[in-house]
């Protein structure tokens, strides 16, 4: 038995596809267009280390 | 005559004892899994004893990013709607949602000790061996080395339960190339159910389980499967995706944290030696004792050499596109962990994730070697069958029990650094107080710093527990020192919270203006004391033991805590919807379709 178009499948494939594309797109328009808080704030930070190479 | 001849046999007065159609078939299929599959069981109620044993008494373990609190809300950790990165979904879903059939330490160990397990059993099924020695084998040493151990140590249960699912999900590739002929192996349904926990790991663990998979399939020219397969992984992590699209804006890495996170040499034996034993984590103190000692080193290296050996021994017993495929998922998962490592490669892989939008997964890449884990545990397995097999059966036990022998520091809560605590009665006090305030707003924890080190913890260092108790957003420094570099977190609200910390004198009226309802200070912090005397004009709610919470007037009363945004229903509902379909029985003909991608009969697998 061959396959046929199977419309659900179809759905979800476009969906998935469209989900990656516009994610990406969102990101990378944003990191274009936004570009604040670079700047680090300078607030006194108790020494507790996450690890150490 | 009607009668009769429908009891034919029935002698009167006798009391026919009828079975109980209940609980027959039940008890008979736990009989015959339990015949076929005892090694398996024994091993994964083994491993999750002989690793969790000493702390599976009431507490909760409190280490680095391992965090569970009592009776967690829904809160904004769990939808992912905070301005910061949703590392913690979906796997906060789980944990808060176990925890509320279970006390919250329960669920922690109970969801340490299934990570272990399934991926103990699923490593010990995936391997195409028979001798239960060689299936323990199998098992074993993907659960039992220097990977799972520095993951253990640094609280990673849901990069743990990724790593569990990675057998599982591919014993379904396997049922998509080559259906099993006797059962031999996980049936279709288990593999496709363990493979989910996949997600749960977050970005890197999905694309461990891409790298993992896609190439055997594709190597097969299973194209369906694949798009089937990055529709379902699609689905599954709608609700991380859609927080990160919610969340708005660059997600701005600090490439700083390509060189801090970048494998380094645990062994004397260099980068690539300490890599290829499945180590090579970026934190020193990750790193199992012994392993800096050439002995340990090289006979962990000969362990791994026979364990790919025995890898190239499993050929003939996989199909050529499943041994390939696995084989070149943990080469691309090896190549990606070590470039950082590399001269040149971190200015690389920095540019990679300055640039390319998610790549930032790979920072950490060493969580990446799970292909290559999976890879030697199935050679292990190989190994210790053709041991069985050759007449040298004396060598399989040890074998067998090399991993175990190589790194004794994972027994026993990694050699008794594990140990249940208590958390402080005011914690309770103070949540029931925030979370019971239907206002909006936020809450600033202080002292501002992302790790806490509680003397009734031991003193280690845990990350700040406030996001998961409360209900509300929390706002809390995001960034992390690895050694003397700060890493800088990606929350614009916390960088907002941050810069009014700066400004001498109180900070409350600019907390207010960022819409901040409460400050919790936990005074017995480094600079605790020294925070909670800045605040002058502030309503003081309570002041018990060791914390201290403020309530900002009129601070962040617009809105709700209690509402859920649209960003996080739907993805959940995506998720929810893409379970459903995979499990359930009667869309087993949607998950063949959206699982395997095949829909007729002739092909069904």
């Amino acid at each position: 038995m061959k396959a046929s178009f199977n419309p659900l499948l179809t759905a979800v494939v476009a969906a998935a596809v469209g989900a990656v594309l516009g994610i990406l797109a969102v990101s990378i328009g944003t990191s274009t267009i936004t570009n604040s808080n670079t700047k680090p704030a300078n607030v006194e930070q108790p020494i507790i280390v996450y690890g150490e190479r | 005559m009607r009668r009769r001849a429908r009891f034919p046999s029935r002698p009167v007065g006798v009391r026919v004892r009828r079975p109980l159609p209940e609980f027959g078939p039940a008890l008979l299929r736990a009989v015959v899994v339990l015949r076929r599959w005892w090694p398996e069981v024994v091993l994964g109620l083994g491993v999750a004893l002989a690793i969790l044993g000493p702390v599976l008494r009431r507490g909760y373990l409190l280490r680095y990013d391992l965090v569970f609190v009592p009776d967690p809300p829904f809160g904004a950790m769990v939808w992912g709607s905070g301005s910061e990165l949703p590392r913690a979904v979906p796997s906060e879903l789980l944990a808060v949602g176990l925890s509320q059939l279970v006390p919250g330490d329960i669920a922690e160990k109970s969801l340490l000790a299934g990570c272990l397990a399934l991926a103990a059993v699923g490593a010990a099924r995936l391997a195409p061996v028979s001798h239960p020695l060689a299936r323990v084998a199998a098992g074993l040493g993907y659960v039992w080395n220097p990977w799972v151990y520095g993951r253990l140590h640094l609280g990673h249960w849901a990069v743990i339960a990724g790593y569990a699912a990675l057998p599982w999900a591919y014993a379904w590739v396997l049922g998509v190339l080559r259906p099993p002929p006797d059962g031999g192996g996980p049936s279709r349904r288990s593999a496709v159910a363990g493979g989910l926990a996949v997600v749960l790991g977050g970005p890197a663990m999905v694309l461990a389980a891409v790298l993992t998979c896609a190439p055997a399939l594709a190597l097969a020219r299973r194209w369906r499967a694949v798009v089937a397969g990055c529709a379902t992984l699609v689905g599954l992590t709608a609700p991380w995706l859609l927080a990160l699209t919610n969340r708005g804006g660059a997600i701005d890495l600090d490439e700083r944290g390509v060189t801090a996170f970048a494998a380094r040499a645990d062994t004397p034996l260099g980068v690539l030696g300490s890599v290829a034993t499945l180590g090579g984590i970026w934190s020193r103190y990750a790193v199992p004792v012994g392993r800096d000692q050439w002995p340990v080193a090289l006979l962990a290296l000969v362990l791994a050499a026979a364990a790919v050996w025995g890898f190239a021994l499993t050929r003939r017993r996989w199909p050529s596109p499943a041994w390939w495929g696995l084989l070149a998922g943990a080469v691309l998962g090896t190549v990606i962990a070590v470039v950082p490592a590399l001269p040149g490669g971190a200015q690389w892989m920095t540019a990679l994730v300055e640039h390319v939008p998610l790549a930032g997964a790979v920072r950490d890449g060493t969580r990446l070697l799970a292909p290559l884990a999976l890879l030697q545990a199935v050679g292990l397995g190989m190994v210790v069958e053709s041991l069985v097999t050759t007449g040298a059966r004396a060598l399989a036990p040890l074998v067998m029990l090399a991993p175990v022998l190589l790194l004794p520091g994972l027994a026993w809560g990694l050699g008794g650094q594990l140990d249940p605590v208590r958390y402080p009665a005011e914690w309770s006090t103070v949540r029931a107080v925030v979370n019971q305030d239907p206002a909006g707003g936020s809450l600033v924890s202080l002292p501002w710093s992302s790790f806490r080190a509680y003397r009734w913890a031991g003193g280690v260092p845990v990350l700040d527990p406030a996001p998961r108790a409360f209900r509300r957003p929390v706002i809390g420094d995001q960034d992390v020192l690895v050694g003397r570099e700060r890493i800088k977190g990606e929350s614009r609200d916390s960088d907002h919270v941050a810069a009014a910390l700066t400004v001498p004198g109180d900070p409350g009226p600019a907390l207010r203006r960022l819409g901040v309802r409460y400050v919790l200070i936990q005074t017995d912090q480094p600079g605790g004391t020294a925070i909670e005397s800045r605040f002058a004009d502030a309503e003081l709610v309570r002041q018990d033991g060791t914390l201290t919470l403020i309530r900002l007037a009129d601070g962040g009363s617009s809105g709700s805590a209690r509402t859920v945004g649209i960003g996080p229903t739907l993805g959940y509902s995506v998720l929810g919807g893409t379970l459903l379909i995979a499990l359930l029985y009667p869309a087993a003909r949607l998950r063949r379709m959206l699982l395997s991608g095949t829909f007729c009969r002739r092909d069904r697998q």
